[in-house]
């Protein structure tokens, strides 16, 4: 951990250019095309979030279709069977594990050594964790979901994580969204997340977001997680009123439940919800830092983030967010120093 | 024994259907209509029991009535129970109100033959209310009766548009297990399946019934639809099973396909143990969770195994 308070981090990803995407899309567009226009994106993403000051970055996932499709498309066993709704006209394509899973290549290590050779400073590489993979996918092949989870934590998500920290990554985190959609599994989340990380010499952190019972269901199981950092959304829950009491930021009333367990484990704080267009003031993050604080007693093991990827929010919008989160983060260091 | 195969709800989308809606063009009521005309043509072909309207222009089971009915309006998405859809969550503003029309308005029924018999789903009063974020009722209950109350007005106008059967969707209470408040979503079901002369079914889902089979027994209603992937059918045995069993055997959340052999064994065990008054093969949920290739084949075979259970 560094010696500043309240570092600032992103959370993943970003809406992608439209020039890139028009590349993307042309049928005229070679491979190389392809390549240097993904490789553009990345460095416009990278030179803005460093411009917007946050201290931890990565690439908004330029490279990337999304977080769940990226990840299936290059590990064996799978078999995209077409797309099924998320809601209203949003689908998403869902594929078969149709045999064992197999870890085919290390999937995210170009982007992260492209990545890490253009920053100097901290970075943190986010790749889709086993449970929600399992948890989005059919499963054609294994006895039941636990044996599913596991096969993709020791047989995918494992190898990829030990190649990265090879390749010298040393803050990792893993995306779980599903994580508090089944809260009877939440057992079989920590021993897949477990499963991947164990006697692995990184900084692993955990991003989970809109969980429908405020995160008890994560309770006592997460305990047991071998993970330095929750990365979790509370903005979207919150309100915009200013104040550090109980009353002013209900939202993040679940941050008591990592006290009454004495969890001493950083938190990466949503701040700012990335499902709005309106900015967050930076004397309104402020204030949810300073309330987190007040909660956890100890403001150095927390981190101001979006509460998830910002893709859904216009570029303009979203580096706005970010340039008023750095802010509200500077404001809140002055006011406990 | 009456045996028949059919499904309810809203259908998968095709992947035709799915780009169109993508791009939202102009005329994109006309494709929904296309897409319901060739879903109609796959049932009347493989010979379902009971054609449906397969909702392809429904965004959600809630939306029609999230959108037109007095006293709601649109909230957030919230999670539709342990899947990865959503729906847009109905909130409760004011006195639920409603003149029973809303639902026949969003159902394309000129396109559904008047020789065969018709099958139409609705949420129950239950789950609907269940589904609601309530910031007007203060008893979840209150607000399930004034529900029931337009549900009943719109069975009435589907009664008389010629629907035979009506299912109710209801994974809400697949999950009660207090009996007093069983008892009372019993008396808000009676009130929609008395505005319905013809058969009622309740279809629960995504949760085991074995616990309170015999409250549900005692619903006022023709038909009880078990999802079989939660509930084990050795469950229900000595239930004193007095209805129509609408028997989910084929899994509506994954690709492996069932065999037609093997559902027609399932179904044939089902009637030896709990003796029902029909038996209707349908799928364990609506089929809005698979891709269309395999919601189609599932079918198929559902219809297949009513064939060979009825052939002997």
């Amino acid at each position: 951990m560094a010696d500043k308070i309240f570092l600032t981090q992103e959370i993943g990803s970003l809406k992608k250019p439209t020039w890139l995407v028009r590349t993307l899309r042309d049928s005229k567009s070679s491979p190389t095309d392809k390549d240097q226009t993904r490789d553009d994106a990345v460095l416009l993403n990278l030179h803005q979030l460093q411009d917007a000051g946050l201290d931890i970055v990565y690439d908004g996932e330029a490279r990337r279709v999304e977080m769940y499709e990226y990840a299936i498309r290059r590990m064996g066993g799978f078999n995209f069977v077409g797309h099924v709704r998320s809601w209203d006209n949003k689908y998403f394509r869902k594929a078969s594990c149709i045999r064992n899973v197999t870890y085919d290549g290390a999937y995210h290590l170009d982007e992260f050594l492209f990545v890490k050779k253009h920053v100097p400073g901290m970075i943190k590489i986010p790749i889709t964790g086993p449970y929600t993979l399992a948890d989005w996918s059919f499963n054609e092949t294994y006895s039941d979901k636990r044996e599913f989870v596991l096969a993709l934590a020791k047989e995918v998500i494992r190898p990829q994580l030990i190649d990265l920290v090879k390749a010298g990554a040393k803050r990792i985190q893993i995306d779980e969204p599903a994580a508090t959609t089944h809260p009877l599994e939440m057992d079989m989340f920590v021993e897949g997340i477990n499963a991947a990380v164990s006697g692995i010499a990184s900084s692993f952190g955990v991003h989970i977001c809109y969980s429908g019972d405020d995160y008890r269901s994560l309770f006592p199981s997460i305990l047991e997680m071998k993970v330095s950092q929750f990365a979790l959304e509370f903005a979207n829950r919150d309100n915009t009123k200013k104040g550090v009491s109980d009353d002013r930021r209900k939202g993040y009333a679940a941050l008591k439940l990592f006290r009454e367990y004495s969890d001493k484990r950083e938190i990466g704080l949503g701040v700012v919800d990335v499902h709005v267009d309106e900015v967050e003031s930076p004397s309104l993050i402020s204030d949810r830092l300073q309330y987190a604080s007040k909660i956890l007693g100890s403001p150095d093991r927390i981190l101001a983030n979006p509460d998830c990827g910002l893709r859904t929010r216009s570029r303009e919008i979203a580096f706005a967010k970010l340039a008023s989160m750095v802010e509200g983060a500077k404001l809140a260091r002055q006011a406990l120093e | 024994m009456d045996v028949e195969a059919s499904f309810g709800g809203i259908y998968a989308r095709s992947e035709s259907l799915v780009q169109t809606t993508r791009r939202l063009p102009p005329d994109l009521s006309a494709r929904y209509r296309d897409e319901k005309k060739k879903i109609i043509a796959f049932q009347a072909k493989v010979g379902v029991g009971y054609l449906v309207d397969p909702l392809s222009n429904w965004n959600d089971i809630f939306r029609p009535f999230t959108e037109e009915l007095g006293g709601l309006t649109q909230g957030a998405l919230a999670r539709y129970y342990g899947n990865n859809t959503f729906y847009r969550q109905p909130v409760v503003i004011s006195k639920i109100t409603g003149k029973g029309n809303i639902v026949l308005q969003h159902l394309d029924t000129d396109l559904l033959s008047r020789h065969t018999a018709k099958k139409v789903t609705l949420p129950d009063p239950f789950t609907f209310a269940d589904c609601c974020e309530d910031r007007f009722y203060r008893k979840k209950e209150d607000l399930m009766f004034d529900l029931a109350e337009v549900l009943a007005q719109e069975a009435r106008t589907l009664h008389s548009s010629g629907f035979s059967i009506l299912q109710l969707n209801g994974p809400s209470v697949a999950k009660v297990r207090d009996h007093g408040l069983l008892k009372r979503i019993g008396e808000a079901i009676e009130i929609i399946s008395k505005a319905f002369p013809s058969k009622t079914l309740l279809h629960l889902f995504f949760d085991d019934v074995s616990p309170i089979i015999r409250n549900l027994l005692d619903f006022k209603i023709d038909g009880i639809g078990v999802d079989f992937t939660t509930t084990k059918l050795i469950s229900l045995k000595d239930s004193g099973f007095n209805k129509i069993l609408a028997a989910g055997l084929v899994d509506a959340r994954s690709t492996h396909l069932e065999g037609a052999k093997q559902i027609a064994s399932e179904g044939r065990l089902a009637q030896e143990l709990l003796e029902p008054k029909g038996l209707h093969l349908i799928p364990s949920a609506d089929l809005e969770f698979l891709p269309q290739d395999f919601a189609n084949k599932k079918v198929s075979r559902l219809v297949k195994a009513a064939e060979m259970i009825k052939g002997e």
